[in-house]
């Protein structure tokens, strides 16, 4: 029984596996001895849940882990969360200040169209930051 | 210059699922490992609730990535009998979701007394 469980902890994401496999075996084996002293159909009953549970269980982790933000979105999130503003202002804040760097970049490599583009771009983005801020009533 | 907002944050507003919930208030009490949590949800709901491993540890996932509970360490157990407690923002969240339902009890009774008359 415990091979079964244990085989079908591999259905898993890895990163799962490898925080929580060794603990989830040893409360399954600890459960499975308590359902077994309680008759035939208690165990029964208790062995379906677990396997329901484990198929439904790597199925809504394989869910989590494909739409898990990505590291930038979690880091903007992390920032907005450090400094009080709301996540849209800081990504808006973020969008700006590449802006600038790239048309910065674009003008010492002598690259005016890009460097044009990077500008028109950056408007936009202040624009746009401009509007956040009176959004969610912040001074400049 | 800190933004403050009103209102609560989308997933502060959002019920929390039952399993959850039960994890919650059982750590709310003292630090317990998995099994011991599978005990106290099942007392906790009179017996109705009775966790499967899969639900257990997929909760515990999510709520260890929320910040809600913590790993907590103790010298005498192994990495296999982890005890898991209950963190300052899981707390936060219990409380207001124990608000939430205190609210929504107040108006049921007040809505089911009305009816009544």
């Amino acid at each position: 029984m415990k091979k079964a469980y244990v085989a079908l902890l591999h259905l898993y994401p890895s990163s799962h596996r490898a925080l929580f496999a060794p603990e989830m075996s040893l409360v399954f084996e600890r459960a499975a001895e308590e359902h077994r002293g309680r008759g035939r159909l208690a165990f029964l009953r208790f062995a379906v849940a677990e396997f329901l549970g484990i198929l439904f269980g790597a199925g809504r982790e394989w869910f989590v882990t494909c739409t898990r933000p990505s590291a930038r979105e979690q880091a903007l999130r992390a920032a907005a969360e450090q400094s009080g503003l709301p996540y849209e202002v800081v990504r808006a804040q973020q969008q700006t200040d590449l802006c600038v760097k790239h048309m910065v970049n674009a003008i010492a490599s002598h690259d005016f169209t890009k460097a044009r583009f990077f500008s028109e771009a950056e408007r936009r983005s202040r624009e746009n930051l401009r509007a956040l801020r009176q959004k969610y009533n912040i001074a400049e | 210059m800190r933004h403050v907002t009103a209102q609560p944050e989308p997933a502060e507003a959002k019920p929390l699922t039952e399993p959850v919930l039960l994890i919650l208030l059982s750590l709310a009490g003292k630090p317990r490992h998995g099994y011991a949590l599978i005990k106290d949800t099942e007392l906790l709901s009179d017996g109705r609730v009775r966790l499967s491993t899969g639900t257990l540890y997929g909760a515990i996932h999510r709520l260890l990535d929320d910040g809600w509970i913590e790993r907590f360490e103790q010298e005498d157990t192994s990495r296999e009998k982890q005890a898991y407690r209950l963190a300052p923002a899981g707390r936060k969240r219990l409380q207001l979701e124990l608000d939430r339902m205190k609210q929504l009890t107040r108006a049921a009774s007040a809505r089911l007394r009305t009816r009544e008359v």
